[in-house]
């Protein structure tokens, strides 16, 4: 089973982004969540072939999530998902090797991002 | 629309209650503004050379009473504090605010004028300089938002006030929708609020934009 899990506090974002994935790769199983540490729960021990995580939710921001998620799943493709485009967190996102998606969401975003995670 | 003092709740309004928002709507209108605040925060962080923290979007039915209240106390209660407001017209009507404390206000300008040290309000060049941060960040987001609902917001230009909580976000008990996005600097000197206050007369405007935002994303 190929699954990508999707993170955001926003039902809205969270649709949208699952929307968008389930057009581009039909056959993938996507797993949401509407915080880190449900996302961390929800995933388990399998890894999914990426991860795209919001940056600004209430608990744990999605960089924290991010290196969560490296540390159980070594090489595993983050996207950072966020309307926050602010230079300082592009650049830890990148020394983490996270890419930055900006919202909004739009479908060329998302094809990009998975076609460098290698999918 | 509601009678004036009627209880506003956005969590269990009844199923005629002319202000009810389902919760896809609210969740909808706290991501349009997470989203509108992204790019003008980010201009704000270069032109400051800080990060400026920015908190999850609250969104609730409310009234100005209530929000004085409840930002007022974070804000030290009844000290004085810095406003930059404006109103804004288009599909939907209302009036947005930054607010800092004078405190936080000093340190925030600090980072683009000289601040004398032993002042402890802001002059003339400090309140200049708040209400270039308000223009950048309030017509910023309103911008973004007119992007996204594929329509014109037109803000005022911002004006500097300053006072008790009360004076400048008002004591009315008439309904307004209200959102929240706390706001602080990285080295944590300098903690403020974007509020927008949002006309219930606009509701059904405001639900079409929605609508038309969500359709175009």
């Amino acid at each position: 089973m190929t699954s990508i899990l999707v993170v955001d506090d926003s039902r809205l974002a969270r649709n949208m982004v699952s929307s968008v994935i389930a057009s581009l790769r039909p056959d993938w199983t996507i797993v949401t969540a509407a915080s880190g540490e449900e996302g961390l729960e929800i995933v388990g021990d399998v890894p999914p072939v990426a991860a795209i995580v919001d940056y600004n939710m209430p608990g744990m921001d999605g960089l924290t999530l991010a290196e969560r998620l490296k540390e159980r799943f070594a090489g595993l493709p983050i996207g950072l998902l966020t309307a926050n485009v602010q230079d300082t967190l592009k650049r830890r996102a990148e020394t983490l090797g996270i890419r930055f998606i900006a919202k909004p969401i739009t479908s060329d975003k998302i094809r990009d991002f998975l076609a460098a995670a290698g999918q | 629309m509601a009678a004036p003092g009627t209880t506003e709740s956005a969590s269990a309004p009844s199923p005629e209650d002319p202000l009810r928002l389902d919760a896809d709507e609210a969740d909808a209108i706290a991501e349009l503004f997470n989203i509108g605040m992204g790019e003008p925060a980010a201009a704000l962080s270069s032109m400051l050379g800080e990060e400026v923290h920015l908190s999850v979007p609250s969104f609730a039915v409310s009234t100005r009473a209530r929000i004085t209240s409840e930002v007022g106390d974070e804000l030290e209660g009844e000290q004085p504090v810095c406003a930059v407001r404006g109103a804004f017209t288009g599909p939907f009507t209302g009036e947005a605010m930054l607010i800092f404390p004078e405190r936080g206000t000093l340190a925030l300008v600090g980072r683009l004028v000289p601040v004398d040290p032993t002042v402890e309000a802001p002059g003339e060049t400090e309140q200049d300089a708040l209400t270039e941060i308000g223009n950048i960040i309030l017509n910023g987001c309103l911008a973004s938002l007119s992007n996204l609902i594929g329509g014109e917001l037109s803000g005022a230009v911002p004006g500097y006030r300053a006072g008790v909580p009360a004076a400048l976000i008002g004591s009315a008990t008439d309904p307004v929708l209200f959102v929240r996005i706390d706001m602080a600097l990285a080295a944590g000197d300098a903690r403020g609020h974007a509020l927008f206050l949002l006309d219930i007369a606009s509701l059904d405007a405001f639900r079409a934009a929605i609508r038309q935002a969500l359709a175009g994303l």
